[in-house]
């Protein structure tokens, strides 16, 4: 449990980090460090090099221009969970933030070391696959602007070149005609999640669903769009029959994660149980 | 006594150690091995029953982990009383909820 050895050094601004990470093949990005430590004390990640960018406090924020609800990368998941703006405006990302691990984990976990690990189970990269969102990074060679929906390419793989550092999640403002929720099964003794499933509904005018993104994390290789289920769900006027169909299909061409804590077969069921939970609890907030 | 009886309801519901085909303990960190906390138990409600033990001048008798051996028993049986509606009358401990859901699924 005694990491191998490696050097270190403080980025004092995004440009530093940005320099030296692109300075060395093999170097990693220390944040919050509550998912890159474990591993580099089990010697399965041996970076030469470790750039904390974790005192860039100017990278810590969450800000509403009316049109996009931007969020600094170093924003700690106790913020998003905790913060007025985020709870008013991007409801469905702080409720899915409060059900990360631990308070420890919170306050020292942040949103953008979370997109960039890309843990099959970790609860976030759902909330930005549901609400569309964009991941902005900085290289030496520029900014680079990634959409949500093909970021998550596999299990701890993304598609963020080596040499670049997330600065900023943008999600599309909040809109009275969407209803949205996130609903998890953990796995107790890691805070893990087995299922979890972000899900946005979308009325416009009338009473049948017109739009339907659901987002599912913990079930496959990476985390993904049940575009299957966001057919079923449009034109359905919402009743439970109708909503238990659509979650049938959370796992349709997915291969199912199966562990020691939930089979694939066990899994598979819970995410159809969780994905009809959280379609009924967004419809809820929405009628509500 | 709250320990010993969080330790039983511990063995009958969370603690588990599992292995693979080959004998590599798969459950050897607290990240797999779910131990619980205040988050995972109920609240007690204790009584107790005096009775001086004959063999000692003093009669006391040692009481840690009074509550293990019957609070395992006493969450199994109100699982099982749970699932009686399904037929279903024995289940491996722990009763995790993978085995709950598979007893009840085998069972319809």
């Amino acid at each position: 449990m005694i990491p191998a050895a490696f050097d270190y050094e403080v980025a004092d601004s995004v440009a530093h980090a940005v320099q030296l990470l692109g300075s060395n093949d093999d170097a990693k990005l220390l944040a919050g460090g509550h998912s890159l430590l474990p591993l580099l004390k089990l010697r399965v990640v041996r970076p030469s090099l470790l750039v904390d960018v974790g005192r860039l406090t100017e990278l810590s924020y969450i800000r509403n221009d009316g049109e996009t609800i931007t969020i600094g990368a170093l924003t700690r998941h106790h913020d998003l969970a905790t913060d007025a703006l985020a709870r008013e405006h991007a409801p469905l990302l702080s409720a899915a933030a409060t059900q990360i691990g631990d308070p420890q984990v919170r306050h020292r976990g942040t949103i953008g070391g979370s997109v960039s690990h890309g843990d099959p189970a970790s609860d976030l990269p759902a909330v930005l696959l549901a609400l569309d969102a964009e991941i902005v990074a900085r290289s030496k060679r520029g900014e680079h602007v990634y959409g949500a929906d093909g970021f998550f390419t596999g299990a701890f793989t993304t598609a963020l070149a080596d040499d670049e550092l997330v600065t900023e999640i943008r999600l599309p403002g909040p809109r009275d005609d969407a209803g949205s929720a996130y609903a998890a099964m953990s796995q107790k003794a890691s805070g893990y999640s087995i299922v979890g499933v972000a899900a946005v509904v979308i009325k416009e005018g009338g009473s049948a669903i017109t739009k339907a993104a659901i987002a599912l994390t913990g079930v496959g290789e990476a985390p993904y769009r049940a575009r299957a289920v966001e057919t079923a769900l449009v034109g359905n006027e919402g009743t439970a029959e109708s909503i238990a169909a659509a979650a049938a299909h959370a796992t349709d061409g997915v291969t199912v994660n199966g562990d020691i804590h939930a089979d694939s077969e066990y899994r598979t069921a819970m995410a159809a149980v969780y994905t009809r939970r959280a379609i009924a609890a967004a419809l809820g907030r929405l009628a509500g | 006594v709250h320990g010993g009886i969080a330790q039983g309801v511990a063995q009958a519901l969370y603690e588990e150690a599992v292995y693979d085909d080959d004998g590599t303990l798969l459950t050897g960190n607290l990240t797999t091995y779910l131990v619980p906390t205040a988050a995972e138990l109920p609240s007690y409600e204790l009584d107790r029953e005096v009775s001086a033990s004959p063999t000692n001048p003093m009669g006391v008798k040692g009481v840690g982990e009074t509550g293990t051996i019957a609070s395992v028993a006493a969450t199994m049986n109100a699982v099982i009383d749970g699932l009686s509606h399904y037929g279903i009358t024995d289940l491996d401990m722990p009763a995790t909820p993978e085995r709950v859901w598979r007893a009840i699924e085998e069972a319809r």
